[in-house]
């Protein structure tokens, strides 16, 4: 570019996450090395007629836990979930209400639903009563994707900030991850809580199901026999600081973020784009300043449906050519958390540097021809792993890459 | 009073993000011109509501008069397209292309697009859910809509139909959208991610929003006027711009809201946004709050006349006379400073200052200066 | 091979011209939705929802890749409904 503006490094210093695997970093940790998987009854919705009931639920989320400064009612299931993911982050990253307070800051979360469940609750009270006004204020106030990030705020008690809540449905929690890296490189902050949440409800349930994209059995990535998604749900939260403000209080660096690329397909509303996610990884590859060769494996969208996992191997083929970094779908053991997916799937990334292994791909039996990737089937692996992709895409053609790294001197 | 300065633009540092150009679609009517002079003849635009929009909680409305999607957009790819979509659509229309439907703005492959919402098309969304709940199947529902309910849609589909490939990025905030999506492709621009940007807002008026709406209000608050509307902006830098720059964006800050207190939020934030502009309050040509028809829109008002002199508070109409446009909102309150600036020379070389409060608790705040370019 | 009751075609037809965007007076019974006609897979679950929301049915889902034309859905619909 013309202006080349000076770069700052960007270090991840807390990981918050909630997740149908595991609540917070350690138990997720655990849950991705084992190979779990989050997939169980669906208890939020009433699911009959849809001939299906499976999801992957947060099981016995205590909101309270991590919520102290809010009541509870503020905010539906997707913003309980951002808050507490936010709260533990900042927890993890070492950093009490007293460091936050006035403390510049941005605050991004990624979402697709936000609060249709909400919504949904609000359309069902509408019908029992036959009238509108029955909907209950209390959830009509709260229905608001923006409320996701700005309830972070009053939350932390942090007014000094920029709340952003990215609608960018399944990319969202990367995007989310590459504003804050922008807002920091350019020197305006020190700090961005940034990441994604979202609530399993019967809007994406009802809509994978009309598509035709909701397994039967259990999620597949890269198989050739997949099916189709799971509807997830869950937040995950990172704290982004300066490398600056990280070294000045010796924080405990996970990882570093190297880097970014956004790419729109403006081709088609839902159909995944070979080219779109190809230009999507080549920017995100330049923006890190990071070598093909140099990226020890892919965490990757990795859906579980017939056209992502083909259209996105075809476009990782693209960049890499025939021996392509080992690509691993850590939604075959989440499902798909939707505006939390790739907030969940970078946490997983950083945990992997941290801690020199390969999550897996589960529930693998036969790879599919046209994805010809090593998808670490069913088992970790342990590896020394220093460069690390994670990719997304949503609907309307949104693709954002993100790379991370071990922090070195 | 600080003079204005002859040749506004080169006092501007290489990279200030500037506006080249811009477009509305909104109660005054389809096109920026309706805009322009609907809003310096402060005209107002509530009207009775069509019945074709069903029971609604109030009777008087402020939509965009005769927005026929099909005739608007063309009849393919148009008959289950939510509002929303079609409003950013046709001020996508109304920025890149002439009046013959010829394109008359260079993009390229890193052209962004920026869209801020509150929750997209709530009519889509809800409409799915009632198929769901009382159709004979719950995935009885009509697959030819569910695209357009996704919150992503309207700025994806800006980028299909223009063949925008740069960052394509939607946010949500309510009526702060407006400037957070301008930080948003000032900081994207300035990384080098986006060669320029359309960069705006939207909100669509249905029966839907309008109950959620009602429900919502507090208690004590009159059951709001609503109204709806697209406001989309060419944003490049200074140093690059391919066209004369109407204005330059000075600064966009934001804040949030933590103690229920909005009237000092908002003058925090609007302070802020004059330091970092380096401009006194005392020199505003114009002040414009997003003028919520809630206790925290009166908060913001009494910030501004507290903050900056009462002729910049008056100089632009009331937004009330457009409803409340929520996410709409302050893409309408900068195309009103372009509006009343284009016919008064004597703003060039002046600066405006625009305010948004939300009721999730984001305030924002935006400072201009005005390049006395006419249109 | 279901013999073909007139109307139902007609109505099929209908939805067919709806749900994938073309004109009624110009779609034929042979044309290829996706080489001919510009469809892709998305319009084609289009078209199999609203068969089944007309009909009350459930079309499998592994049945869309036959759905190539008018004559061929109408033959899956009606396989589906009993016809």
């Amino acid at each position: 570019m013309s202006t080349a503006p000076a770069r700052r490094r960007v270090v991840l210093t807390g990981f918050g996450v909630i997740s149908s695997i595991g609540t917070g970093v350690e138990e997720y940790t655990a849950g991705l090395r084992a190979g779990r998987s989050g997939a169980r009854p669906i208890t939020r919705f009433d699911t009959e007629g849809f001939g299906q009931n499976t999801a992957c639920e947060v099981p016995d989320f205590e909101p309270g836990r991590w919520i102290r400064n809010v009541p509870l009612d503020d905010m539906g299931r997707a913003g309980q979930y951002a808050v507490a993911a936010a709260r533990m982050a900042v927890e993890d990253a070492g950093l009490t209400e007293a460091d936050l307070g006035e403390r510049p800051a941005v605050v991004t979360v990624g979402t697709t639903d936000g609060e249709s469940h909400d919504i949904a609750l609000l359309l069902e009270q509408e019908l029992a009563a036959g009238d509108p006004e029955a909907m209950d204020p209390v959830l009509s106030r709260r229905v608001n994707a923006g409320r996701l990030s700005t309830v972070i705020a009053r939350e932390l008690r942090m007014p000094n900030v920029e709340a952003t809540t990215v609608t960018t449905a399944c990319a969202a929690g990367n995007y989310s991850i590459g504003y804050g890296l922008d807002a920091i490189r350019t020197g305006e902050v020190d700090l961005a809580l940034c990441g994604g949440a979202d609530a399993v409800c019967r809007k994406a349930f009802a809509l994978f199901k009309r598509f035709g994209a909701l397994t039967p059995d259990v999620v597949r990535p890269f198989d050739k026999d997949r099916q189709g998604i799971l509807t997830g749900e869950g937040a995950g939260i990172l704290v982004l600081e300066s490398l600056e403000s990280a070294l000045a209080r010796g924080a405990r660096i996970h990882a570093e973020v190297l880097g970014y690329g956004l790419s729109c397909d403006a081709a088609h509303p839902t159909a995944p784009n070979r080219d779109g996610i190809a230009r999507g990884i080549r920017l995100a590859l330049d923006d890190a300043g990071v070598q093909r060769e140099d990226v020890d494996f892919i965490s990757a969208h990795g859906t579980g449906t017939k056209a992502n996992d083909k259209t996105e191997s075809a476009a990782i083929v693209d960049v890499y050519g025939d021996s392509p970094p080992r690509t691993v779908a850590v939604k075959s053991m989440l499902g798909h958390s939707m505006g939390a997916a790739s907030a969940l799937g970078a946490i997983a990334c950083g945990i992997a540097l941290e801690e020199g292994f390969i999550p897996p791909t589960i529930n693998h039996r036969e790879t599919d021809p046209d994805c010809p990737l090593d998808v670490v089937p069913n088992r970790a692996v342990e590896a020394d792993v220093r460069i690390v992709q994670n990719n997304s895409s949503a609907f309307a053609g949104n693709n954002a890459v993100l790379i991370l790294g071990t922090y070195g001197e | 009073m600080s003079t204005a300065t002859a040749r506004p633009e080169a006092t501007l540092p290489p990279g200030t993000p500037v506006i080249t150009g811009w477009s509305a679609v909104s109660p005054y009517g389809v096109g920026r011109e309706h805009f322009a002079a609907g809003v310096r003849a402060g005209a107002k635009t509530a009207v009775k509501a069509d019945a074709a929009l069903g029971s609604l909680p109030s009777s008087d409305v402020c939509v965009v008069p005769g927005f026929d999607i099909q005739e608007l957009l063309g009849k393919r790819g148009t008959a289950k397209m939510d509002r929303l979509t079609a409003l950013a659509l046709v001020a996508s229309d109304g920025l890149l292309l002439d009046g013959d439907g010829n394109r008359v703005v260079e993009t390229d492959d890193l052209t962004g697009v920026v869209l801020g919402i509150t929750m997209g098309s709530l009519e889509n969304v809800t409409d799915f859910l009632r198929q769901s709940y009382t159709n004979e199947r719950p995935f009885y529902v009509d697959a030819g809509r569910i695209p357009f309910g996704s919150l992503n849609h309207a700025a994806g589909a800006t980028a299909i139909r223009h063949g925008l490939k740069g960052p394509n990025t939607t946010v949500a905030g309510g009526r702060v959208s407006g400037l957070l999506a301008l930080n948003y492709a000032r900081r994207l621009m300035h990384q080098g991610r986006a060669t320029k940007y359309l960069v705006g807002s939207a909100e669509e008026f249905s029966a839907a929003h309008a109950w959620f709406e009602h429900t919502a209000a507090a208690p004590g608050d009159p059951a709001p006027l609503l109204g709806e509307g697209c406001g989309l902006f060419l944003l490049e830098p200074a140093d690059t711009a391919e066209r004369p720059a109407l204005a330059a964006v000075l600064s966009v800050e934001t804040r949030v809201d933590i103690d229920d207190d909005p009237r000092a939020a908002v003058t925090a934030c609007a302070r802020r946004a004059l330091d970092r502009a380096g401009v006194d309050a005392a020199d505003l040509w114009a002040a414009v709050p997003c003028a919520a028809p809630t206790a925290a829109g009166h908060a913001e008002h009494e910030a501004l006349a507290a903050l900056a002199p009462a002729d910049a508070l008056s100089r632009v109409p009331s937004m009330e006379l457009l409803g409340d446009t929520s996410a709409a909102s302050a893409s309408f309150q900068i195309g009103a400073v372009l509006a009343v600036a284009e016919t008064d020379p004597g703003s060039a070389g002046r600066t405006a200052l625009v305010t948004a409060v939300d009721r999730d608790g984001a305030v924002a705040a935006a400072v201009l200066r005005l390049m006395g370019e006419q249109r | 091979m279901t013999t073909v009751a007139p109307e139902r075609l007609s109505r099929i037809r209908e939805i067919i011209a709806e749900n994938i965007d073309v004109d009624l007076g110009t779609l034929s019974d042979t044309a290829l939705f996706i080489d001919e006609l510009g469809a892709d897979s998305l319009k084609l679950i289009d078209v199999l929802s609203a068969l089944e929301m007309e009909y009350s049915i459930v079309i499998d889902m592994n049945e869309l890749p036959r759905m190539v034309n008018v004559e061929a859905t109408y033959q899956v619909t009606a396989a589906a409904a009993g016809w």
